[in-house]
């Protein structure tokens, strides 16, 4: 999740309509962009319980309002868009020449390590390099066409983290760094940089009052009722609000509403009630027609 | 809360924004001539017009790579603008 901070970042930093290529390990960080950038496919439902999922909301919210501030492709210059298709380009040069150069894993191989491979959890220190919970004998040198995506003007480039050393000598020896030394060594500088910022703050013993929160974002529209915020899409908030509307108009009718109307006074809820009787779906309003029960079930009048 | 969200988010942006343009606490005099060759063999900072100029004479997209732990708590998010070495030969 980190690393999509990192992404927040550099959309800040770089001017909007420049062609960008991050490099980064996180494969989660990469999905999450590529999905809210191709957010119109899905409801909002899915946005919230499954592309956001994990995600700290406030973070997912941000990159999603700064990426749905992306210039349109029509609208780039024709310069830029050259720019564009020459990282298309530097991308499927990188992957030509690791088939090239490479055995070629079959593709379910990958697409498990991708899934094993996000260290955004984990410390980056070398001495935890061994750490338990990694798959052995792991291939972290390869590069194929499932490791980018092109979306828009920004690329987003999947290396496989800790292929060098911290002096960038080249950890397994005999290896070829994938998808070749430069984009690997960049990952090692910003791996490097995380790992001196945490020494840094550890030896700084900033106080607390210094702490910096990270601020809440909105996301860029919701739901609400009555005030709050709801994360379970439309149809629960329009069955809430028909439930709401017809409690309100059963408690006008003269007798019938009397129920409804002396509810809150009611000590009992559902949980002291057996199941299956007729007045446990009262009290829950799920009997059809609660007027009707009550003159036509045994069970009350008994 | 959306239009805080916004007033944030122009502020990041005026915090964080690479600037094109030259300004003068940035440009000492002893810098005007230098080319930006001289990026890579002097160790000084690098301004941000520096950083925008180059890209544009490279005529690539700029490279930034991203990377960040979690530990004890603590979470921490890097950047780096890279650049392939260009000046000897021509890279992929």
């Amino acid at each position: 999740m980190a690393e999509t901070f990192g992404f927040i970042i550099g959309e800040y930093s770089i001017p909007t309509d420049m062609p960008i290529i991050y490099i980064t390990d996180s494969n989660n960080a990469r999905t999450l962009q590529r999905n809210i950038k191709q957010g119109e496919q899905y409801t909002h439902r899915y946005m919230i319980r499954h592309i956001k999922q994990g995600i700290d909301h406030a973070i997912a919210n941000h990159l999603e309002y700064l990426t749905s501030l992306w210039p349109q492709e029509e609208n780039l210059d024709p310069y830029i868009l050259e720019l564009y298709k020459k990282g298309e380009d530097i991308c499927r040069i990188w992957v030509s020449k690791q088939m090239s150069s490479n055995t070629i894993l079959p593709q379910a191989n990958y697409e498990a390590e991708l899934e094993h491979d996000d260290n955004s959890t984990q410390h980056t220190d070398d001495s935890l390099g061994t750490a338990i919970d990694k798959p052995p004998a792991k291939n972290r040198y390869h590069f194929n066409t499932s490791m980018y995506d092109c979306l828009g003007h920004v690329t987003i480039v999947k290396v496989f983290s800790h292929q060098l050393n911290t002096d960038f000598s080249i950890r397994n020896a005999g290896n070829e760094p994938a998808p070749n030394l430069f984009a690997v060594s960049a990952n090692q500088i910003a791996d490097k940089a995380a790992t001196h910022a945490h020494h840094f703050y550890t030896q700084a013993q900033t106080p607390f009052e210094e702490i910096v929160f990270y601020p809440p974002f909105s996301p860029t529209w919701c739901f609400s009722f009555q005030g709050k915020l709801i994360n379970k899409g439309a149809t629960k908030l329009l069955q809430a609000k028909i439930d709401k509307e017809l409690l309100l108009r059963i408690q006008h009718r003269p007798k019938q509403g009397l129920f409804a109307r002396l509810s809150t006074f009611n000590s009992l809820n559902s949980n002291q009630i057996g199941d299956d009787t007729i007045y446990r779906k009262l009290i829950k309003m799920h009997a059809l027609c609660w007027m009707r029960s009550v003159y036509l079930d045994s069970q009350l009048a008994q | 809360m959306q239009q805080n969200s916004e007033l944030l988010s122009a502020h990041f942006k005026r915090l964080l924004h690479l600037q094109n343009e030259i300004l003068d606490d940035d440009a000492p005099n002893d810098r005007e001539d230098d080319s930006l060759d001289s990026i890579y063999d002097e160790d000084r900072l690098v301004l941000d017009h520096e950083i925008l100029q180059h890209v544009a004479q490279l005529e690539i997209p700029i490279f930034l790579s991203i990377d960040a732990s979690l530990d004890k708590g603590e979470a921490v998010s890097s950047i780096s603008i890279v650049v392939p070495d260009t000046r000897e030969k021509t890279q992929d």
